[in-house]
């Protein structure tokens, strides 16, 4: 995706959202893991530890972004305001950091996780 | 009177007049932590979220007349997730689960079942997230557990004295956060607000 400015153009490849969008899921809370659409294409991405498995970035003419997310839910928490939670702030933090505009993000909960509490002391 | 935490420890009546009290602190203050909402995004709703999570922890218990505390602890727990808002009320209600499994069938809440509930309450709230955020509400309820069990209950079994030295240790556990998230020393002028 290109934008131009006064002084020249600046390219941004998608591979670059999907790194900014990774980042700002997994620090989403009840978010506990990034995966494939497909089961067995997951189990080649987590062999392989592709930063952007889960993400999908679109880009149409007008330089608008449709953002589709493939998460992993911890269990136990309510999946509605996890997922509401996220897409807010994927598109707070790619649309203060790029300045492209999100037309819109979907979040596909492919599974959830029933973590052990880790302890923290 | 003497304190009910301090003897055998307080029942599922207590426990749930000391959840309302903490949805009533909410009540009064909500605005005052929206004001201070700026991470993830700064949208001013994690007082409100917090609100509303604890309003419906409460609901679940209002009718509720059982004398046990892991009972009423599991229904605020419930209540808790069903109607949690935003990351901050998943938190929340991540605490009170991790808090309702510490009590296990425990039927009165006492000091050295709330050290421990505390301390399920702590990993229960860092094991909801890949990547925590230390700064946040996560480094809060992790310094209080911390503190909770370092903190001796037996020499007075004071009950009050116990929770203000925890409570204490709390705010200066809220103190330290903009070391550890520096976006909270930013001024607010400063911080992007929250896109439509």
């Amino acid at each position: 995706m290109i934008q131009q400015t006064a002084l020249g153009t600046v390219e941004m490849s998608r591979k670059a959202v999907a790194s900014l969008v990774t980042h700002a899921a997994l620090r989403s809370y009840g978010v506990v893991g990034m995966t494939t659409p497909t089961r067995a294409s997951g189990l080649a991405a987590t062999i392989t530890r592709d930063p952007h498995r889960g993400v999908n970035v679109q880009i149409d003419a007008e330089n608008h972004l449709t953002i589709d997310l493939y998460i992993i839910v911890e269990h136990g928490t309510n999946i509605a305001s996890v997922a509401t939670s996220l897409i807010s702030a994927v598109r707070y933090q790619v649309q203060t950091q790029t300045g492209l505009r999100v037309a819109q993000i979907n979040v596909h909960v492919q599974d959830l996780r029933h973590s052990s509490p880790q302890r923290m002391f | 009177m003497m304190n009910p935490l301090a003897t055998n420890g307080c029942d599922g009546q207590a426990l749930k007049q000391l959840a309302v009290a903490g949805r009533i602190w909410l009540e009064q203050h909500h605005e005052r932590v929206n004001q201070l909402n700026v991470f993830p995004i700064p949208d001013g709703d994690t007082g409100i979220n917090m609100l509303l999570t604890m309003r419906n922890a409460c609901a679940e218990v209002e009718d509720d007349a059982s004398p046990s505390a892991a009972h009423i602890a599991r229904k605020l727990a419930h209540g808790a997730i069903m109607g949690s808002r935003g990351n901050s009320g998943t938190i929340l209600s991540r605490i009170w689960s991790g808090f309702a499994q510490g009590l296990g069938t425990a039927e009165q809440l006492s000091l050295p079942i709330l050290v421990l509930a505390l301390r399920h309450a702590s990993d229960s709230a860092y094991s909801g997230v890949q990547t925590p955020t230390e700064g946040t509400i996560l480094t809060i309820i992790r310094e209080l557990a911390e503190a909770a069990a370092r903190l001796d209950p037996a020499p007075e079994h004071d009950a009050v004295a116990f929770l203000e030295r925890l409570v204490a240790h709390g705010w200066q556990a809220v103190e330290r956060t903009p070391e550890q998230l520096p976006i909270l020393k930013q001024p607010a002028w400063w911080i992007p607000a929250a896109l439509a």
